[in-house]
C-alpha cells in the first residue's frame, strides 16, 4: 500500500466534526478517485495528508505513506515530502502559481530543493518537464508569468511543477474544474498517460464522477466527512452498493445526457 | 445527496405544469432579441481584441436559446451586450422590433423588465445583508413595477419551489442551491419574458444540478419563459433549449436546432466540443 489512512477525524478548534473517523488506501501504482459533494470533507482529506489543513484545525488517527506516519510528524520531515515524494495539484492554477515569478523559476523551485542538480541540470529538467506536459514553445513559456498563459497552459505548467521530483504519490484536487471542456479532456488524457508511464500513484479528488470515471480506477464516495462507500469505478457504474452512491451516479447521469445518447 | 428540502414541491409543481401548453399566449414566436451583425472591439489598432465579429440571431417567444462556447468566445460580451449593460462597435440591437436607444426611456424601461438574469454562482449574487424578501423585491421597486410587492414576492418564492416565509430569511442561511432559486426569483419578479442565464448550475453540486434544470424547465413550460443561456455545457443546454448556436472565437461556428447541432454537427468546432464532454460509460451489466 502506498498510503493508508486510518480513522482520520479532523475537528475544528470549536470542536466541530469536519471528518469523521475516514479510512482508506491506495496501492503502489493505483489511481484512487475521491467522490463527493461540497462539504463532504473531500479536500479537507487531501489537504490533512499533507499535514496543509487550516489553522485551528487538528486531525487524529493515522496517515501512513508507505510505512511513514505522516500524521503529526515535524514540520521538516512533511517538507522533505510535500513537493517531492508526495505532490499537489489544485484547481485553480492561478492561485497555486506565484503571479510575481516567472514559470521557469517556480518550475526551479522544487528542484533546486529537492534535487542535487545544477543551474545547467535544473534548466534542462525545467525544459523537459514542460514537453512531459505537451507545452511546446518551452523557452518562451519558462519566460512568461503566469498570467500570460492561457488557463490549460498554467494547469499544464502546475502539473509539470507537480511532477519535478518524479513524485510516488500526486494528489490532485479538483484539477479541471476550472478549465474549458476541450481543454479540460487534454489535461485528462495528459495526466492519464503520464501516470501510466511513470508508475506514480494517484488520488484525484473531485465531485464529477464523469471526469473521475476517466482517470480512476478505484472510488472513495464521501458525504458529511464520513465514508460513505470504498468501490471502483467500475462497479459503481455497474450498480453501487450504495443508495448514495446509486444517486450520485443517477444525477451526473441526468447533467451529462446528450441527445444522442437518448437516441441511441 | 444535498437534498434540498424543495424537492417534492418541485415533483408537484412539475405536473402542474406538464398540464398546460408550452408556449402562453397568441404571440408565440414574437421576435424578443435580434442582435444583427453585432461586432465589438476592445482597444484600438493592432492590439485590439475583437470579442465578437458580425454576430447575428434572433430570440424568439418559447425557443429557447443556447449559447455554447469556451473561454475568449465572446459568451460574456453577448451576455453584456443582451442585457443592454454594453454597444456594439458596430451592428445593432433590438428589443421587439425596436432598436435599443438610451434615449427612449420608455423603451429602454420595458427592456429592462422584460429582460431578466440568473448569474452562475448565487453565493456573489446576493446581496448578504438584504432579507430574500428584499432582494427578491429591488429589481419590483428599482423598475417601479405596480402591484403588490410583498405578494408578490411569496408568489415567484413558491413559484421556484421555496417557502413564502423563507422571505424573512437571509441569503447565507440558504444551501447554493436554494440560493439560485432565490436568484431565479429575483429574476421572475418583474415578469420577464426573457431570461437570461449564465451557466446557472455550473457552480452547483452534482444532485442540485439537476433540481434546477428542472426548475428552469418548468418554469419554460408554466410560465411560457424563453431562455438565453450562455453555457459550455452542452449537455444542459440540450435539455432545456431548443436552438442552439455554437461560438468560437467570436463568430458563430454553427448554429441550429438543439437536438440537430448536438446529434449530427456539421461543424469542426462543434464535434471536437462535443467529443470532450465527459460522460458515464454505459453501466456493463
Amino acid at each position: 500500500m502506498s498510503l493508508v489512512i486510518k480513522d482520520l477525524t479532523v475537528k475544528t478548534s470549536g470542536g466541530r466534526t469536519l471528518l469523521d473517523s475516514v479510512s482508506w488506501g491506495v496501492e503502489q501504482g493505483g489511481r484512487l478517485g475521491l467522490i463527493g459533494e461540497s462539504g463532504s470533507g473531500k479536500s479537507l482529506t487531501a489537504q490533512a495528508i499533507l499535514g496543509l489543513l487550516p489553522q485551528g484545525m487538528t486531525a487524529q488517527g493515522s496517515v501512513l505513506f508507505n510505512g511513514q506516519e505522516l500524521l503529526g510528524a515535524s514540520e521538516r520531515e512533511l517538507r522533505s515530502i510535500r513537493g517531492n515524494r508526495i505532490a499537489m495539484i489544485f484547481q485553480e492554477p492561478l492561485t497555486a502559481l506565484d503571479p510575481l515569478m516567472r514559470v521557469g523559476k517556480q518550475i526551479a523551485g522544487p528542484l533546486a530543493l529537492h534535487t542535487s542538480l545544477n543551474r545547467a541540470g535544473i534548466a534542462a529538467r525545467s525544459r523537459e518537464l514542460l514537453e512531459l506536459v505537451a507545452l511546446r514553445d518551452t523557452d518562451r513559456i519558462l519566460r512568461s508569468y503566469p498570467w500570460e498563459l492561457s488557463g490549460g497552459q498554467r494547469q499544464r505548467v502546475s502539473i509539470a511543477m507537480a511532477l519535478a521530483c518524479e513524485p510516488e504519490l500526486l494528489i490532485a484536487d479538483e484539477p479541471t474544474t476550472a478549465l474549458d471542456v476541450t481543454v479540460q479532456a487534454e489535461i485528462l488524457d495528459l495526466l492519464h498517460s503520464i501516470i501510466e508511464r511513470t508508475g506514480t500513484t494517484l488520488v484525484f479528488v473531485s465531485h464529477d464522477l464523469p471526469v473521475i470515471s476517466r482517470v480512476a480506477d478505484s472510488l472513495v464516495v464521501m458525504r458529511s466527512g464520513q465514508v460513505v462507500e470504498e468501490t471502483t469505478v467500475s462497479a459503481a457504474i455497474g450498480g453501487a452498493d450504495h443508495e448514495y452512491t446509486r444517486e450520485l451516479l443517477e444525477a451526473a447521469r441526468r447533467v451529462t445526457r446528450l441527445p444522442a445518447a437518448e437516441e441511441a | 445527496m444535498a437534498q434540498d428540502s424543495t424537492h417534492e414541491a418541485d415533483a408537484q409543481a412539475g405536473q402542474l405544469a406538464g398540464q398546460q401548453s408550452a408556449v402562453k399566449g397568441e404571440d408565440a414566436g414574437e421576435q424578443l432579441l435580434h442582435l444583427a451583425d453585432v461586432t465589438r472591439t476592445f482597444g484600438r489598432g493592432p492590439g485590439a481584441t475583437h470579442a465578437l465579429r458580425g454576430v447575428s440571431f434572433d430570440i424568439t417567444r418559447g425557443q429557447s436559446l443556447g449559447i455554447v462556447g469556451e473561454s475568449g468566445a465572446g459568451k460574456s460580451t453577448i451576455l453584456k451586450l443582451m442585457m443592454g449593460l454594453d454597444q456594439p462597435t458596430s451592428g445593432t440591437v433590438a428589443f421587439r422590433g425596436q432598436l435599443l436607444d438610451r434615449r427612449n426611456r420608455a423603451l429602454m424601461r420595458e427592456f429592462r423588465r422584460s429582460v431578466q438574469i440568473v448569474f452562475q454562482d448565487p453565493r456573489s449574487s446576493l446581496d448578504p445583508r438584504l432579507s430574500v424578501g428584499a432582494i427578491i423585491a429591488e429589481p419590483l421597486r428599482s423598475l417601479a413595477v405596480p402591484g403588490d410587492r410583498r405578494a408578490r414576492v411569496r408568489e415567484v418564492l413558491e413559484w421556484v419551489g421555496l417557502d413564502a416565509a423563507d422571505a424573512a430569511k437571509y441569503p447565507a442561511q440558504f444551501s447554493g442551491g436554494q440560493r439560485q432559486r432565490i436568484a431565479i426569483a429575483r429574476a421572475l419578479a418583474p415578469a420577464p419574458s426573457v431570461l437570461v442565464a449564465d451557466e446557472p448550475v455550473s457552480a452547483l453540486d452534482v444532485s442540485v444540478r439537476s433540481q434546477i434544470i428542472d426548475l428552469l424547465a418548468r418554469l419554460k413550460s408554466e410560465l411560457g419563459l424563453t431562455l438565453a443561456m450562455v453555457s459550455h455545457d452542452m449537455a444542459i443546454v440540450g435539455q432545456l433549449c431548443e436552438r442552439t448556436i455554437v461560438l468560437h472565437g467570436g463568430q458563430i461556428e454553427e448554429e441550429g436546432e438543439t437536438r440537430q447541432v448536438l446529434t449530427r454537427p456539421q461543424a469542426d468546432y462543434t464535434k471536437r466540443l462535443l467529443a470532450a464532454v465527459p460522460t458515464l460509460p454505459p453501466a456493463s451489466v
